[in-house]
């Protein structure tokens, strides 16, 4: 078969719901709109590692507001505006809760990330060794051959 | 029929969006860009080969075209979707398939268990094993053995035929040849061009033009990051004469 009616033939014909489409590429076409890529950027997982940390940071300093605004009993009044109500109710305790509960979420998302990067680079490094052991034992089994 | 339906299937008609398509491209490792806005196009049932010389970014341009690296800038589009940022794996289910440069088996495992691997994608192994057996007489023969101690020849046969066994709808070759003998490479060529009469779209790359003339239908020169030139195999090759193999 010749070059150029390889490529009528896979995209030349003019029947069917997808003019010109032959089948295993309809297939692929609907496979890939299926992946519904975000446009993602590059190197997902220090992006998420960051966020992760920034997470736990921020926790960690709302947590630490609010143990100090307790001690301070600053929320203590009888002002009538939803905020200071929750923050006088809680007595500062609420946001010690909140801060606590963003640390601990900012604090998973950097573990998982980090441990993706580091795991992938840790396997890719195993992939490498083995393939320079394998060449060293087939290397040495050649020569115990010859000798 | 809704006029959704009327508006989507008039979308379809007319030039058939090309297989794979980079426009723009800008990719790199960390700080570094190495491709600086690379165009580029496979149409379907297509060959395209593209040549560079060590170091142009040829490597790394498949590795956009799999999804192992973002790009930076630019568009890659597959049948006209935009894949920017889709996971390799996600790439590799949906029928892209590449075969790395250097070896892309697992030298520890058989060639059988190598095979065994195909299988993730829901293909029997049977079909596998025929497939493989029936395009490569010469691993039916080596089923047992290493495949660290196969031939470079017969671990590039065994690579190839591990992703064939996916059905993929995109072949991304990346030097082929390399540390080849020219029969052998002859040989890998001349079943490359049976998947692609079979109406596989294929992107070879290629450091040098010789090899692959009797297969490709289109070539393209990669030169510091950017695709320099597009057109015929033969007048490509001619074009390069040798261009970059000087102090060789
Ligand atoms: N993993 C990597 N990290 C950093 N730089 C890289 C990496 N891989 C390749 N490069 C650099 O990118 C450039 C292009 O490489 P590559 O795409 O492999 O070229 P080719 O395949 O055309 O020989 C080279 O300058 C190379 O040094
Ligand atoms: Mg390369």
């Amino acid at each position: 078969m010749t070059k150029s009616n390889r490529q009528q033939e896979a995209g030349g014909s003019e029947a069917g719901p997808d003019p010109g489409l032959a089948p295993r590429l309809q297939e692929f076409e609907s496979a890939v709109r299926e992946i519904g890529a975000t446009g993602g950027r590059a190197n997902p997982e220090r992006t998420g590692a960051r966020l992760g940390l920034t997470l736990l940071v921020a926790g960690s300093l709302v947590a630490l507001a609010g143990m100090l605004w307790r001690r301070g009993d600053i929320g203590a009044s009888g002002a009538n505006d939803l905020l200071t109500e929750i923050v006088s109710a809680g007595n500062g305790a609420i946001f010690v809760a909140l801060g606590l509960a963003i640390a601990l979420v900012g604090g998973l998302v950097w573990l998982r990330n980090s441990l993706t990067r580091y795991l992938r680079h840790w396997l890719i490094r195993l992939i490498y060794e083995d393939r320079a052991n394998t060449d060293r034992i087939v290397e040495e089994l050649r020569r115990k051959r010859h000798e | 029929m809704t006029r959704g339906d009327a508006d989507s299937s008039r979308a379809r008609v007319g030039p058939v969006a090309p297989v794979l398509e980079l426009h723009g491209v800008r990719a790199g490792y960390g700080q570094i860009e190495v491709l600086h806005g690379v165009d580029l196009s496979v149409a379907a049932g297509e060959v395209l080969a593209l040549f560079g010389p060590n170091g142009a970014g040829k490597t790394t341009t498949l590795g956009v075209c799999s999804g192992q690296i973002r790009p930076s800038a630019g568009s890659v589009r597959l049948m006209g979707t935009m894949v920017n940022g889709a996971r390799p794996h996600a790439l590799a289910r949906a029928g892209v398939c590449l075969i790395p440069e250097g070896r892309g088996i697992f030298p520890n495992l058989t060639v059988r268990e190598n095979l065994r691997m195909a299988t993730y994608s829901g293909v029997a192994y049977a079909r596998v094993e025929e497939r493989a057996f029936e395009q490569f007489p010469r691993l039916a023969e080596r089923r047992t053995q290493l495949a660290g101690t196969l031939s470079g020849g017969e671990q590039q046969m065994l690579a190839i035929s591990r992703g064939l066994a996916t059905d993929p709808a995109l072949l991304l070759l990346d030097e082929l040849s390399m540390g080849l003998a020219p029969m052998i490479v002859a040989e890998l060529y001349e079943r490359v061009g049976e998947m692609a009469a079979a109406g596989l779209s294929i992107l070879i790359v290629e450091q040098f033009a010789q090899s692959v003339l009797g297969v490709a239908d289109r070539a393209a020169v990669m030169l510091g990051g950017r695709v320099q030139q597009v057109g015929e195999p033969e007048s490509i090759a001619a074009a390069l004469g040798g261009a970059y193999l000087d102090g060789h």
